[in-house]
């Protein structure tokens, strides 16, 4: 049924002019009278029905966001909850305390341990995940919770997590991430090489579609030990073993606290011995 | 249904855009509402609150005046970094709120709750068509709006609603303008199919 509609929405859309559908879109003047209909119910989206009209929210909104612009504190939890109305501060705490998992495991700094104090705590990671965020155009929430099971060992997992992100964004990227979660199934050492590519998205400049076509020739890479290195993937145990715990890998940068680059040399295409990890390997 | 007949007819067409912009004001707006400045800040929320709490009821927050206030908020905290004009500090709050709706959906489920709109989504023929002649209500044009994808949904509701540019819903949403542009005409094309069945066209 689905594609019948389909088929001859496509008969009209051949027809449909670019002009007309940004104008009915922008509530200019068309030409085709068959988008008269269109246009009655586009004009009823009228965000003036959406105002509040007390003027009471703006108000407390000002109040509250000028003192946050202010001082730069974060939201405080207690406040977001008269907001809220009580009923959802696990939906603000989740993924701040993931982002808290994340920056932890991924940086080494110990902000997990502040966490208690959710304020200022997370106040910086709230920031970083903003940065990364704006960034990227991705859905940075999936690439954290990507990256917290990625850290536990569940990297198939993680791979189909981002697959699902990507599908939106790249089906190219999405089709790498699946076929690499499928390899990396039988290949348990894969783990650190997927979270490095984590760590690369995380922390990369670089926006949306190159973005994809990168994450997707890293999937390529991912679970086959990089190039010209087939028989170290398919052996299955030396390339990523000694990355299996991420503090391993980061001991070195842990000094400098060089969390940002830490991603970018894109380790896990250069799979034969250009990681830390593996140099370091006694 | 007249096919393929082109006069150049004008419709009257109401201004959708019943809000505000800052124009000229932007600047000095972004300056103080960076010092923390509270009439700063109450022009903005004038400046865009309408069209954000109407972009997260028509993406089906349960919540919308939250959400939108929330929404703000995080600009607030990230304002000191923000440097650009009218137009990006708009897409900048959009993308937010974009991604709210998307985060928020996985927790709670794949689909946006529309739920108490779902269940009477057929058989309402006669309440459209009557209707139609006069302005919809936002709960009908919800329900008609629930023929579409969820992203030829967004691209209507991000554009006609929020009046953004086709470059603004595409950063938005992350994905191309072609894309954009391919979807928003889908979604025209399907609407116009779907309301000519109710039997609504003139």
């Amino acid at each position: 049924m689905r594609d019948r509609d389909d088929y001859s929405d496509e008969m009209f859309t051949m027809r449909l002019s670019d002009e007309d559908v940004e104008a009915v879109l922008s509530g200019r003047a068309f030409d085709d009278p068959e988008l008269a209909e269109v246009a009655r119910v586009l004009n009823a989206l009228d965000p003036q029905r959406f105002v509040d009209e007390t003027g009471e929210r703006a108000a407390v909104f000002a109040r509250r966001a000028a003192a946050v612009a202010r001082t730069g504190e974060p939201v405080k939890l207690a406040a977001t909850a008269r907001y809220r109305r009580g009923l959802s501060l696990t939906p603000r705490l989740a993924p701040a305390a993931v982002a808290a998992i994340f920056l932890f495991a991924t940086t080494g700094v110990a902000v997990a341990s502040d966490s208690s104090v959710p304020g200022n705590a997370l106040y910086g990671i709230d920031r970083a995940l903003e940065r990364i965020g704006i960034g990227d155009g991705g859905d940075i929430e999936r690439i954290e919770e990507a990256s917290v099971l990625a850290e536990q060992g569940d990297s198939a997992e993680a791979l189909k997590l981002l697959a699902e992100t990507f599908d939106n964004e790249s089906s190219q990227a999405a089709d790498a991430l699946l076929r690499a979660s499928q390899r990396i199934n039988e290949n348990a050492a894969a783990n650190a090489e997927v979270a490095d590519m984590l760590d690369w998205m995380a922390n990369t400049d670089i926006r949306n579609r190159e973005f994809g076509q990168n994450v997707a020739e890293q999937a390529q890479e991912l679970g086959k030990g990089g190039q010209g290195n087939e028989d170290s993937g398919q052996s299955g145990e030396a390339p990523g073993q000694n990355k299996e715990t991420p503090g391993q890998t980061n001991d070195q940068d842990q000094g400098s606290q060089g969390s940002q680059g830490q991603g970018q040399g894109n380790q896990g295409q250069g799979g034969s011995g250009t990681t830390p990890g593996r140099s370091n390997k006694p | 249904m007249s096919i393929g007949i082109r006069v150049k007819v004008s419709y009257p067409i109401t201004p959708r855009y019943g809000q505000p912009q800052m124009g000229h004001a932007f600047e000095e707006v972004l300056a103080s509402a960076k010092k923390g400045e509270e009439w700063a800040w109450s022009q903005i929320y004038h400046s865009v609150s309408g069209q954000l709490v109407g972009y997260l009821t028509l993406r089906g927050s349960p919540e919308p005046e939250d959400q939108a206030s929330e929404t703000l908020l995080q600009v607030a905290r990230n304002i000191g970094s923000f440097e650009g004009d009218e137009d990006s500090f708009r897409s900048w709050i959009f993308v937010i709120a974009h991604r709210r709706m998307i985060d928020s959906r996985r927790r709670t489920g794949r689909r946006p709750t529309t739920v108490e709109l779902e269940s009477e989504h057929h058989g309402e023929v006669g309440d459209v068509e009557q209707e139609a002649l006069a302005t919809l209500s936002t709960e009908e044009v919800t329900r008609l709006l629930e023929i579409l994808t969820e992203e030829q949904r967004e691209v209507i509701v991000l554009r006609a609603l929020g009046d953004l540019s086709l470059e603004q819903t595409a950063e938005v949403m992350g994905k191309r303008v072609g894309s954009i542009k391919a979807m928003q005409r889908r979604a025209i094309s399907r609407l116009r199919k779907h309301l000519d069945a109710l039997g609504v066209s003139p």
